[in-house]
This record gives structure tokens, sequence and C-alpha cells, in this order.
């Protein structure tokens, strides 16, 4: 079994977020500061800047210092498209599948 | 472990019968309760199912903060009650044949308890004949602009 930071494992609970996936879904069309990211979620900066942390030591984004701004950008070689998408969907049908033993537990207390 | 080039497999076990498992894929009021990730909601007006061989379903995920869309469907392919279900997944206007196959596969292990197989693989799903061929990379294209559709939108 792989221990909890080998490199898979930081990826999927990296994207185990929907803000997370959605940050990378943002960077897909070419890199953006802290500031740009952060005007799209009703979060804190700091709340970003944790997420933007778990990103970047998944290695799935790298942050460089461009000026005074500090910029995101997707890390090609973090994860190849394809190796991405089966990480995010691995994450969501992990998610859906929480719901779904949620409701089957709701439904047993609901009968006699 | 994981395919990373071509799909993956989730094994979970339930403290419920392969009847149950069964329902929660293909009756609508149960799906709605479930068919999407965290942080969206799926509306049971939007879901409908013909859990038929050659039938179809689709169903509507709406993101809890935006109200964006994501409309979500395909064909069912193989339909074994209580057992197992082959069907595509993909956007409902795009073609079956190349959207992802998932397969679920229910099996007993003791009264009221169920190992569930999903299996997702990005390869094209031909019907009726066994030539697999790789449509991984169209697949994956398909799922980027649709990302970047919803992005957009």
């Amino acid at each position: 079994m792989p221990t909890a930071d080998d490199p898979l494992s930081l990826v999927f609970s990296a994207l185990a977020d929907p803000t997370r996936r959605d940050i990378l879904t943002r960077l897909g069309s070419g890199p953006q500061t802290v500031g740009e990211l952060a005007a799209h979620y009703p979060m804190s900066r700091p709340a970003i800047s944790q997420h933007l942390r778990v990103l970047e030591q998944a290695g799935l984004i790298t942050r460089t210092v461009n000026a005074q701004w500090r910029e995101c950008s997707l890390r090609e070689r973090g994860l190849d498209e394809a190796s991405r998408w089966i990480a995010t969907q691995h994450a969501e049908w992990t998610e859906r599948f929480d719901l779904l033993e949620e409701r089957l537990r709701t439904r047993r207390k609901e009968q006699p | 472990m994981i395919d990373t080039s071509k799909g993956f497999t989730i094994v979970r076990e339930f403290d419920a019968a392969p009847q149950e498992l069964w329902r929660a894929w293909t009756d609508p009021d149960e799906a709605a309760a479930w068919w999407h990730p965290a942080g969206l909601h799926t509306p049971r007006d939007t879901v409908a199912i013909d859990a038929r061989v050659g039938g179809r379903y689709a169903y509507t995920m709406v993101n809890d903060a935006t109200g964006e869309r994501y409309p979500t469907g395909g064909e069912y392919r193989e339909v074994v009650e209580n057992e197992r279900l082959v069907f595509t997944w993909g956007n409902p206007d795009d073609d079956p044949e190349s959207a992802p196959l998932i397969t679920v596969t229910l099996a007993p292990l003791a009264p009221g308890r169920t190992r569930m197989t999903f299996d997702l693989r990005g390869i094209a799903a031909a019907p009726g004949d066994d030539n697999v061929y790789d449509g991984w990379d169209s697949a994956l294209d398909q799922f980027a602009a649709h990302l970047r559709r919803r992005e957009l939108a």
C-alpha cells in the first residue's frame, strides 16, 4: 500500500476538493496571480493560499514571484492531462460513494 | 492500483444488500441523492433513467455555489439486475462511442453486505464486438474541452 505522502496519494488528496479542482481548471488557460484566483472564490486569501500550498506540494502547480506578484501556473510535468483527468475522476467518484454510503445509512434508519 | 494511462477501479464494501445498491444506481429518487461530487447537487427533476440495454440516462449536476449546470448522460450496454451494470458516461450531446465506459459489479459477501467494484475506462466503448480500440485521446480532448466550457460557462 502506498503511504499517505507518496506522490500519487498527495495528488489524490489535493484533487479531493472542489475548490482545488476548480483552481486547476482555471490555471489550464494560463498562469494567474493569487489575487486573480482569489477573486473567484467566496473565501479569504489565506484560505486560497492554503489550497495553493496543497496543490504545490502535490507537484500540480508552481508559484513564482513575478515582480511583486506571486504567479501560479500548472506544472506541466506534475501530471500529464490524462493522469490529471484520472486522478480528478477518482477523487470525484470517491466523494460520490461517500454520499451513497450516507444515503444507504439514512434509508436503513427509515426502515421499521 | 490505479492504471493512470487508461482508467481506474474503486472497490468498496457497503452495509447493504445488492438489491439496495442496484436501486441506488437505477432509481432516479436514489440517484439524485448521490450522483455528484462534493460541492454540487443533482436536482431530482433532472434525472431520467431507462435501465435497459440500449436505454439512456441523463442528469444535471448543479454547482452549489455558482449555480453552473453540468449535464451528464449515457447509454446502458449491459444490465443484469442486482449484479452488473455497464454504461457510457459523458456529455449527453457527445457520441456515446467515444465516451468513457463504467462497469459496476455487485457481489454479496454476507446478508446485508455487498462489495461494489466500480471501473471507469477512458477507452471508447465499441458495442457488440471486441474491437476495443484506444479512443482515450479523443475522450481526453472532449473532457479537456468540457472542463474549459465549464470554466467559461
